[in-house]
């Protein structure tokens, strides 16, 4: 029963209009549930650039630090730029290769405020120097995080310098985008169910002289409504899955800051979009709806 | 005992703020083996008559006894169960699902009552098809069909369940002379394989058909019983 109903709602012409007007509904939905990441995805790159350029100038300008200074901050900057921050153990080693003695080491993981640190920021890598100077160079996991380490360091009493040269600018444009990116995301969202909305009860609508013709036949209401469901769900479903496989073509196409992190299928947001896809047609076929084939004239 | 039975059945609707009694205290019995005509002029009732008779509506008071029983106070699931099995409908604009084949069209209802397997569904499907004569037609989609042949895949799904009562709401109101003879025949054909027909017609052609002519007149009815 339900192939021939599933068949026959795909051979229904406005049904295929749906399917291609919910793969852009997805499409747009998914993007806009990961502005925030999409976001963070260009700045991101956009700062590891301006870090590049710093690194370049620190290293042809040693006017604000004594010769001493200047050259461990290379040092340091230079090794902070090769070191993998996935790879701890490499943390032990020296930029010429040498390793750290025992002391040293013990000294690093003993350093109880990056500890205290890091219990607020996700990874702070630290590398002590290695000459009469003391210098911690902290590699925070996101320059979003620089912020807050920064102002831990200031209220247990160690000043600090933000590294990040001429991209104080990129910082304060990313926090007002990351506002609007907000604003925009709920109002997409919202929009979104709207339409999605509309639709489902659209095709209900459609498919209401067939479920009068099911009740004439005798099929009980919760039945047509359970056939309903399916067909819904079906076209919600497939509208998703093409939705996101257009996003992902995209992705391969070029959009790469656009995409590049918007399309995991497993996370949050995309839950959220497959709970919602189950609970609408829920919340369309619970509300009253009338499939009885009766007279159109008022009863007594 | 008669397939079925209406006792002191009345209707009442309003209309510009005013009472209308379409049906006047009706007692009627409805037999196998028989085809009835209902006749009578626009907006006389006939329609919500064959409605009730096929419990899609109901009277204001009185009874409707199908194979005996009353089923004027049974809950809309029991009403959808006898409509499945002891009911088949015809109606004037055919209502066939525009999306399904005529085969998916004739196989929708035996789905419904679920008491036959996969494969009897086709053999029935295929015999139904071969009885109305369009076996050359069954992967076709009804908007591919002439209106003749649309109403001939209608009285094959209203077959589908094997039901005792077939009710037929204007069958031939949208087809020309030659259909409209087909259809009657067919009709008569039913009746006379031991079916209850009852067949709501403005066509007076009706009658050379029918074994009983039910006229609605102010909410009347005048019975000719046709020898």
């Amino acid at each position: 029963m339900f192939k021939n109903e599933i068949k026959s709602l795909f051979r229904n012409k406005s049904n295929k209009i749906y399917i291609i007007v919910f793969i852009f509904l997805f499409l747009i939905l998914n993007l806009s549930l990961n502005l925030n990441i999409i976001i963070d995805n260009y700045y991101d790159d956009k700062m590891q650039k301006e870090l590049e350029k710093a690194i370049e100038s620190s290293k042809n300008q040693d006017t604000a630090f004594s010769e001493d200074m200047s050259e461990l901050m290379k040092e340091y900057l230079t090794y902070a730029k090769k070191i993998n921050i996935e790879e701890i153990d490499r943390m032990v080693r020296t930029s010429n290769g040498k390793e750290l003695t025992e002391e040293q080491q013990q000294k690093i993981q003993n350093m109880q405020h990056v500890e205290s640190i890091e219990r607020n920021v996700e990874k702070i890598y630290t590398i002590e120097g290695l000459s009469d100077w003391t210098v911690y160079y902290i590699l925070v996991d996101s320059w979003k995080n620089c912020d807050d380490v920064q102002n831990y360091l200031d209220s247990i009493g160690i000043s600090s310098y933000v590294n990040w040269g001429t991209s104080a600018e990129i910082v304060e444009n990313y926090e007002k985008i990351n506002n609007l990116a907000n604003i925009i995301k709920y109002t997409i969202c919202g929009i979104s169910l709207l339409v999605l909305f509309v639709c489902c009860n659209n095709i209900i609508k459609n498919e209401k002289e067939n479920a009068k013709l099911l009740n004439v036949f005798g099929y009980k209401e919760r039945k047509i409504k359970n056939i309903l469901f399916i067909q819904l769900l079906t076209i919600l479903f497939l509208g998703a899955c093409l939705g996101y496989l257009v996003s992902q073509v995209l992705t391969f196409a070029g959009s790469y800051y656009l995409l590049k992190t918007s399309i995991n299928v497993f996370n949050i947001y995309n839950i959220i979009i497959l709970v919602m896809m189950i609970l609408l047609p829920i919340f369309i076929l619970t509300r009253k709806f009338n499939i009885e084939y009766k007279s159109r004239r008022r009863k007594l | 005992m008669s397939e079925i039975e209406i006792v002191n059945g009345e209707k009442e609707y309003i209309k510009n703020k005013e009472k209308i009694k379409i049906l006047k205290n009706l007692n009627l019995k409805f037999e196998k083996g028989k085809l009835y005509a209902i006749m009578g002029e626009s907006g006389s009732g006939k329609t919500t008559f064959l409605n009730i008779i096929g419990t899609l509506d109901d009277f204001k008071s009185g009874k409707l006894l199908i194979e005996g029983k009353d089923i004027s106070n049974l809950k809309e699931d029991e009403k959808a169960n006898i409509r499945m099995r002891k009911i088949g409908f015809i109606f004037q604009e055919f209502y066939l699902n525009p999306n399904m084949t005529v085969e998916e069209n004739i196989e929708q209802p035996m789905y419904i009552n679920n008491q036959y397997d996969k494969e009897m569904i086709k053999n029935r499907t295929n015999e139904l098809i071969e009885t109305v004569g369009l076996s050359h037609r069954k992967k076709h989609f009804p908007r591919e069909l002439s209106g003749g042949e649309q109403q001939r895949v209608a009285i094959a799904r209203a077959l589908a369940n094997k039901p005792d009562i077939i009710l037929a709401d204007e069958p031939t109101g949208n087809l020309d002379k030659e259909n409209e003879t087909k259809i009657f025949e067919m009709l008569k054909i039913l009746s006379q394989n031991n079916k209850c027909v009852i067949v709501v017609s403005h066509s007076s052609k009706i009658e050379q058909y029918a074994d009983v002519v039910l006229k609605i007149k102010e909410g009347n009815i005048e019975i000719n019983e046709i020898s």
